[in-house]
């Protein structure tokens, strides 16, 4: 298999939490050839952050596209190339604010992509804003007298939106993480996994996670009330433990199983073509 | 009668835009070339709408002031249309919605109480429209045969009804102008929404994606309905940004994929048309054009987003904007559009308008032309595969995923051959030249396909200057008053050259857009072209022949 | 003090290298430690590069 390193100079900060995840998800791709999936049928894309650079370091197939737009790229790519194993890095202020309205019809639609939300609660690469998921009263460039507002609960927001497969892992502790990565990437359906990523630069929150996450060891993700109760133990705002693993997991038709039919050929297009230029519409 | 015009008018909810269908292809059966323009304000129940059918013995794409026959399914029409009747009008009417004593002295009048036979035939109300044709077939001595196959072509559901319905309005009517047919030939109606998806998916059209906007929803509706017929993917998602993105996703992957919108669906596109320029990803974008700014007049028609789509999107980026002119342009630039795009890997804008996409007219396939598919160029396995290849051409190698042994990356970004990001000035300096180097190449290509028409008296020193759903209605004046008439299909790159030959012998040019400030005639003028004169038209509406001439006589 | 890397755990993230130059230096994409015991002097920033270690790869002892 070919080195799944690129020739590009990482300019991530020395400590950053994309390190892990990049890492990890090199590490899940070379598994997965590894069990037989070709490497050229794998796309990344990307949006625009620091997490969006994932796409510079990895040598695979790959879409850097713009911010907040990972999902729609993916879907048409997902739509057009059913076979293709499509994976989405996305930051959070990508994903959870300009992206929103896409990641909610990702869910909704159920399209088999993974989505992996490089989740720093700050918009990095723009130097220090807050983001959707920032807690209450986060003091940054743009709200430098504390957020007034709310985060919202990503992971609530999936289940709502018919997502079937929901996890959060953190990049601080790398072994769960790679495992949840391939369970969302052979999930056939729409995956989400939030990732608690450090930002060291911004907000440097590795104390704060290694004293509230936690593994989940007793939770059926098949249940969707278990499910929402799980997810609702931290809000993203107050103290409270953080549970990490899958929290739901569902199967379900996908999108993209709706628009594969037979081609019709050029000869049989052209004349049915001809049959309706004579006739009329 | 071998030029004349046809009104038929109700409420929203009447069925009078089908009912344009139904007069065009009756009187297109006979051998007439028909044209139709649909006037409907924005609502769904209610208001006034009118389909206006023009019918000649020579191909025609505008309608006339003056009314032959007014057909009315109630009092306003009767009411705004009876000062537009010729001396030898024909008018027939509900006469259980009008008032009698409001028809027009000295005219030919027959009434048909609809309202009465529908509810005897247990008809919905609606089925109010198929009656009146019914009776207006009798009008002109049509054969009841011909009424009878076009119900039964444009009516699959209810058909058997609607075809009672039509009798029984044919009976109660009344010969008073009988119609010859013309010729033995008789062309198909289509609209120009309906021409171009078929330009489309003769191009080898795969995707369709957009969302429902006025005037382009009907290219959706007519791809969805053919979609399983044809293989093609036909989505409607959340938004007009997701469209446009989706789009560059089914490039990625190797679909052949087109968008449509309008002008504010245009605006959401914007920044994923820059970056279908920068990752070079081609997408086929319809615009059809309607009066703004901002909401406007979203059933009307307009010209004013030429030079919106000449620089949408940030940055500088090579694009191919094509304008067709009347259904059979429609079918043959969309082909053009999507063929041009995969050979230069590049967005093109497709600038329709509510006049040409939802009009109907007589199609001549004669005159349609179809284009060799040209395949794009593809990566020939040798070597490391980049994307971003620099060539003689500016035009690199494609390949799709999955491609063994090829990593495909595509950037927003600037970036270098490999697809990597760059920042440098020397890796921007060749990018930034690599694709700017495809417009010369895409110019030499476009050039093949007579991007600028000359039309009318091609000596005269007079010309007129136009551009889309205008060209039917100069060629027309340009005819009755022995003038030139200039038509530029394609505004990028623009033809300079082929616009300089075009306007050989000219001391007079005569520019007549639908907008306010003269985009074409803004446009030429940036290539050292001058215009003399400007007939502006604002209003939403298209040009009549007669008020042209009039703009053209006042000028003189 | 004597510290060690866990090679597979190591992301490669360059801060334990930065922060700490006598001590950790990258080879490739991963961090090594120079040498056998940590300097005196060094102790202190050794600890804080493991403690600031993002995927906890540094084990001092």
């Amino acid at each position: 298999m070919q080195d799944l390193n690129t020739t590009a100079i990482n300019t991530w900060c020395p400590g950053c939490g994309n390190f892990a995840i990049h890492n990890s998800i090199k590490f899940v791709l070379t598994s997965l050839v590894g069990e037989g999936m070709p490497i050229e049928n794998v796309v990344l894309i990307s949006g625009i952050g620091c997490h969006a650079k994932i796409v510079d370091y990895v040598n695979t197939n790959s879409f850097y596209s713009l911010h907040g737009r990972v999902v729609p790229p993916a879907t048409g790519i997902k739509i057009s190339r059913p076979d293709l194993t499509v994976i989405g890095h996305s930051g959070d202020g990508d994903a959870y604010g300009e992206g929103i309205e896409h990641l909610i019809f990702a869910a909704k639609r159920n399209i088999d992509i993974t989505m992996i939300i490089h989740n720093n609660r700050v918009y990095g690469l723009t130097t220090g804003q807050c983001t959707p998921t920032s807690p209450l009263g986060f003091k940054g460039r743009s709200t430098p007298a504390g957020n007034k507002e709310l985060p919202i609960n990503p992971l609530e927001l999936m289940l709502a939106s018919g997502a079937t497969f929901i996890a959060r892992g953190t990049s601080r502790a790398m072994e769960p993480m790679k495992k949840i990565f391939k369970e969302a990437i052979l999930h056939k359906g729409f995956s989400i996994v939030d990732v608690l990523q450090v930002c060291v630069t911004y907000d440097n929150l590795y104390e704060y996670y290694d004293k509230h996450v936690y593994e989940m060891t007793d939770h059926d993700p098949s249940d969707y009330d278990k499910a929402l109760a799980r997810m609702r133990e931290w809000d993203y705002n107050k103290d409270a433990r953080i549970p990490l693993g899958v929290f739901y997991r569902k199967e379900e038709p996908t999108f993209e199983q709706n628009f594969i039919n037979a081609p019709v050929s050029p000869d049989v297009r052209q004349s049915m073509v001809d049959k309706f230029l004579s006739e009329g519409a | 009668m071998q030029n004349f015009s046809v009104l038929i008018g109700g409420k929203a909810g009447y069925g009078v835009d089908k009912s344009g269908t139904v007069i065009a292809n009756i009187l297109g059966r006979l051998g007439f070339f028909v044209y139709v323009y649909r006037d409907y304000p924005s609502l769904i129940r209610g208001g006034h709408t009118y389909s206006l059918i023009r019918a000649s013995s020579e191909k025609v794409g505008s309608h006339k002031d003056g009314i032959d026959l007014l057909l009315a399914l109630n009092q306003d029409t009767i009411d705004l249309h009876k000062a537009r009747l010729t001396d030898k009008a024909i008018i027939v009417y509900d006469s259980d919605s009008v008032t009698s004593d409001t028809i027009p002295q000295g005219k030919d009048a027959i009434y048909i109480p609809l309202v009465k036979i529908t509810q005897e035939d247990k008809a919905p109300e609606i089925m109010r429209n198929t009656c009146l044709i019914g009776a207006m077939c009798k009008v002109f001595g049509i054969e009841s045969s011909l009424l009878d196959e076009v119900i039964k072509k444009e009516f699959s559901r209810d058909t058997e009804l609607n075809l009672k319905i039509a009798h029984r309005g044919y009976e109660a009517a009344c010969s008073a102008r009988k119609l010859e047919a013309v010729s033995k030939k008789s062309l198909p109606v289509f609209t120009g929404n309906e021409a171009l998806s078929l330009g489309l998916i003769r191009a080898g059209l795969k995707a369709y994606i957009a969302y429902p906007m006025t005037p382009t929803s009907p290219i959706l509706h007519f791809l969805a309905s053919v979609a399983e017929k044809f293989s093609l993917k036909v989505i409607h998602p959340e938004s007009e940004i997701a469209v446009m993105l989706m789009a560059t996703g089914c490039a990625y992957a190797g679909d052949r994929v087109a968008v449509g919108t309008s002008g504010g669906g245009f605006c959401l596109m914007t920044e994923g048309l820059s970056f279908a320029g920068m990752a070079e990803l081609p997408v086929v974008i319809v615009l059809g054009q309607r009066p703004g700014p901002s909401t406007g007049l979203p059933t009307y028609s307009t010209q004013t987003e030429l030079l919106f789509a000449l620089s949408a999107g940030q940055g500088e980026f090579t694009r191919l904007v094509v304008a067709p002119g009347d259904v059979e342009e429609a079918y043959f630039w969309s082909q053009v559009a999507l063929n041009i795009s995969w050979k230069f890997q590049i967005p093109s804008i497709i600038l329709t308008d509510k006049t040409l996409g939802e009009g109907s007219y007589s199609f001549d396939r004669s005159l349609a032309k179809d284009i060799l598919e040209e395949n794009p160029i593809s990566w020939d396995h040798s070597g490391t595969y980049k994307r971003y290849l620099d060539t003689q051409t500016g035009v690199s190698p494609l390949a799709f995923p999955p491609e063994r042994g090829a990593v495909i990356k595509v950037n927003s970004y600037e970036h270098d051959e490999s697809g990597l990001t760059v920042e440098d000035s020397p890796a921007t300096i060749k990018m930034q030249e690599k694709r700017f180097r495809k417009t010369v190449h895409l110019a030499s290509a476009v050039d093949a396909y007579e991007p600028v028409k000359v039309y009318g008296n091609k000596k005269a020193k007079k010309t007129l200057l136009c551009w889309g759903s205008n060209k039917s209605v100069c060629i027309e004046a340009a005819k009755k008053l022995g003038l030139r008439v200039v038509q530029v299909a394609v505004l990028s790159p623009f033809p300079a050259t082929r616009f300089k030959e075009a306007l050989d012998g000219v001391e007079e040019v005569i520019s007549v857009e639908c907008n306010a400030m003269g985009q074409l005639a803004r446009l030429v003028s940036e290539y050292g072209f001058k215009v003399d004169r400007s007939i502006s038209k604002y209003d939403g509406r298209p040009f009549s022949i007669d008020e042209l001439l009039e703009h053209i006589n006042v000028i003189k | 003090m004597k510290v060690t890397i866990d090679a597979d755990a190591c992301v490669g993230c360059g801060l334990c290298a930065s922060s700490c130059s006598e001590v950790y230096v990258m080879e490739g994409d991963k961090a090594v430690v120079i040498g056998s015991v940590v300097p005196k002097e060094a102790e202190q920033t050794a600890k804080q590069a493991a403690d600031d270690c993002p995927v906890t790869a540094i084990v001092v002892s």
